[in-house]
């Protein structure tokens, strides 16, 4: 039997470099970030970093002034509520024209949750006492909340839930909905991730974890993935959602298709709780397991979005796995990463880059790792240093590596009928 | 505190959150007293559950036996009526 293909016919991003799709295109093929000093409340704590990736739209102008739902929702939340309205229109859909709405699923997740409302919250608990504490405490803080509320908004009916797998988290959701359509459980799915970290415990605790970059006097050089020089990674907020069909059933409505979903894999390092194994098992065989899965060989993989996120330990042991896969293939295909321009976006990064792995195919140009100027002997292929390459390629692997262990890789492919 | 003071501002509090409310305007013939909370205002328990906290806050009063918008007090009139009550039997008591 063969089996059910899986096609993207929607996408929806916001980053600090783009707060739509077309938008963040347009910043990823031009080597443009969106990083800078902190700003609001965040900016006058006294925090070891003061920068980050924060997306230039306050809550109110994310509900487009509609003072009800920004009081109801996290940040995390009115990002996705976003990338979901653009990835609907996109896909031609409003929510209201299912063929089955059970066959449908809503899976977006999120590393944390609503952080900002939690730290906001405690601060009422503490003040003036647990009477006091809002109703919309639990609904806002709760990491399912998007998920359930783009259902809320959209109708869509059938299996809804969030993965949380810290950075893996996005790729985690769109394999999982990938899954669920393949099998013959759903038609379609609205899936992906998102993230508003840059809070006051967000910027705090991973400053403990020395995770992030401290590199205060140069923001917009911090997120150098691969390079030498990097110090760690550069936290941001985001948000990046896809529409998921299986291929009859978008011909069947007539929708434009912008790319194939063909392969998932999924392990877990089994190692430690920030630091990756360094033996590298569980990623290899994460991508392996992501290769058999779409019924490819590694030399068929012209791309690799990386996870990249600029720390040490990170980069050095993607390197080391993808060459462990790929073999001499590794000196041939190119990577690259995103987040040298985006930030590090948890939850969402898998989504986001998702979203770049099928515009670099799409469009056949893959975007480059900015802040590249100093090689790491630990770091030595192909990392389309600081400019974007015209490079049409067939398939597209991404990788998203998260705290815990958690490893996720997907495999994209230029869609041909 | 009279009645009228707290009318205008339990409505103030009340449209502040609730978006099918309009707010207070001084020449608008809005019939605020018989406005039915719930369904016509809201719909939503957490509303309710909020814009209850803003009352006990900004009057020092409690709803512990009956929430606004339940049996009782399910005018915006009776809710005007329950905290102008309890303001009047304080500044008795002073």
């Amino acid at each position: 039997m063969t089996k059910r293909r899986v096609v993207i016919t929607g996408m929806g991003a916001l980053a600090c470099n783009g707060t739509n799709v077309a938008a963040f295109w347009d910043a990823l093929t031009a080597g443009r970030h969106g990083i800078g000093p902190l700003t609001g409340p965040v900016a006058t704590k006294g925090h070891t970093t003061t920068f980050g990736g924060q997306i230039a739209l306050d809550d109110l102008a994310l509900t487009k002034g509609d003072k009800r739902i920004a009081r109801r929702k996290d940040r995390f939340v009115l990002l996705a509520l976003v990338a979901a309205e653009e990835a609907m229109a996109q896909a031609g859909l409003t929510g209201k024209d299912w063929a089955d709405p059970f066959k449908v699923a809503t899976i977006v997740g999120s590393g944390i949750g609503g952080l900002a409302t939690i730290e906001a919250e405690h601060d009422v608990f503490r003040d003036r006492g647990p009477s006091r504490v809002s109703p919309f405490l639990v609904p806002k803080m709760i990491v399912d909340s998007a998920a359930g509320d783009i259902s809320i908004v959209y109708g869509a009916k059938g299996p809804n839930y969030a993965i949380t797998t810290a950075c893996a988290t996005g790729s985690h959701c769109i394999g999982a909905a990938f899954h669920h359509i393949r099998s013959g459980l759903c038609d379609a799915a609205i899936t992906g991730g998102c993230e508003a970290p840059v809070t006051d415990l967000g910027m705090a605790g991973f400053n403990s974890i020395h995770a992030l970059s401290t590199r205060n006097d140069s923001p917009a050089t911090a997120s150098r993935p691969f390079d030498a020089d990097r110090d760690g990674f550069v936290i941001a907020e985001g948000a990046g959602i896809l529409m998921l069909e299986e291929l009859e059933y978008a011909k069947r409505r007539g929708a434009q298709i912008l790319g194939e979903i063909v392969g998932y894999g999924m392990t877990g390092d089994a190692f430690h709780e920030t630091q990756p194994d360094p033996t590298g098992a569980a990623g290899v065989a994460c991508m392996r397991m992501a290769l058999s899965d779409a019924g490819i060989n590694p030399d068929q993989v012209g791309y690799i979005n990386a996870h990249g996120t600029s720390t040490k330990f990170n980069d050095a042991s993607e390197t080391n796995i993808i060459k462990q896969v790929f073999g001499d293939h590794a000196r041939k295909l190119a990577l690259s990463s995103t987040k040298s321009m985006t930030g590090h976006t948890l939850g969402a990064a898998g989504a986001i880059e998702a979203i770049a792995s099928i515009l670099a195919l799409r469009h056949g140009v893959l975007p480059p790792t900015i802040n590249y100027t100093t090689p790491d002997p630990e770091c030595d292929l192909d990392y389309v240093p600081n400019q974007a390459r015209q490079v049409s390629c067939d398939y597209a692997l991404s990788n998203n590596l998260g705290f815990g262990g958690h490893n996720a890789s997907l495999i994209f492919k230029r869609f041909t009928d | 505190m009279d009645r009228n003071r707290v009318r205008d501002e339990v409505i103030e509090i009340l449209a502040h959150k609730l978006n099918n409310l309009p707010s207070l305007h001084p020449d608008e013939d809005f019939d605020y007293e018989n406005q039915v909370l719930v369904p016509d205002v809201t719909k939503d328990p957490l509303d309710i559950q909020e814009v209850t906290m803003d009352l006990e806050d900004a009057f020092g009063v409690n709803f512990d036996e009956v929430l606004p918008g339940e049996g009782g007090m399910e005018t915006i009139g009776k809710v005007i009526d329950y905290v102008h009550g309890i303001l009047q039997a304080r500044e008795s008591a002073a």
